[in-house]
């Protein structure tokens, strides 16, 4: 099973979000995506609540689809964020 | 209430494609890099299911990328750990997605591609990841593929 890490939008903004993911867990990124709860569930894609580590932690979790179907999937729902635009980007100096 | 809109954070593209085309050491440092930062994963890293990868397979891995890989043209590509302890190796441009999931154990990689124009794709092929025939499989098809398209996220 494919499972996304997300942020709840209610809880952090995209600054703290990204502050959080790349200070605090240590990882890199080159910025923030807005994801849509209805284009998840309509897609099939459950979206849990969980506050896995921190109370702000959503898990994404795709249904079990073929590898192909899942890569296909992940990808439309890149595409509908990124259609809507980048959220947060830090400073070119500042991306980890 | 919960918000109907979450953030989701995008992992920082391979260097290669964010200053340009890197030389072969630097290639291989950003692979080396990702499989040693693999090698620090611990049990249970994912929902207490995550599997530690093996790090004798690891450095396999490492010696194999850095024999047939790293030396070629194409696009460095995002690296995950999976959650039974092997690895996910992905690429990704406007028109094809493409990933091998990596048997550490096994020394086989599972790959799988779509072409998002076409909707053709190639799913499940089976490849001998310790024979450079395996190896050169992989590098055809990604040069096939990125030769169709222009490099968008990885």
């Amino acid at each position: 099973m494919r499972v996304l890490s997300a942020y709840d939008g209610g809880l952090v903004s995209a600054e703290e979000a990204h502050r959080h993911y790349t200070q605090e867990l240590g990882l890199s990124s080159v910025g923030v995506l807005d994801l849509s709860v209805q284009e998840c569930v309509e897609m099939g894609i459950e979206v849990d609540y969980d506050g896995l580590g921190f109370p702000a932690h959503v898990s994404l979790r795709f249904p079990r689809l073929s590898r192909r179907s899942t890569i296909t999937l992940a990808r439309e729902l890149v595409d509908l964020a990124m259609a809507r635009g980048w959220q947060y980007r830090p400073a070119a100096d500042d991306a980890e | 209430m919960k918000s109907d809109t979450l953030i989701a954070e995008v992992p920082l593209a391979p260097r290669n494609e964010v200053n340009g085309v890197a030389d072969t050491d630097e290639r291989r440092m950003e692979i080396s890099d990702r499989l040693d930062y693999l090698a620090t994963v611990e049990d249970g890293w994912f929902e207490g299911r995550g599997v530690a990868l093996d790090r004798v397979g690891l450095r396999w891995l490492d010696n194999q990328v850095a024999d047939h890989f790293v030396s070629t043209d194409l696009p460095l590509p995002f690296i995950f750990p999976t959650v039974p302890g092997g690895v996910m190796v992905e690429w990704s441009t406007e028109r094809f997605e493409g990933a091998i999931e990596i048997d550490l154990e096994a020394r086989t990689g599972l790959w799988v591609d779509v072409d998002l124009e076409t909707g053709e794709s190639i799913d499940d092929q089976i490849l001998d990841l310790d024979s450079a025939d395996g190896w050169q499989w992989l590098i055809d098809r990604l040069a096939k593929l990125i030769a169709k398209s222009q490099p968008c996220l990885g």
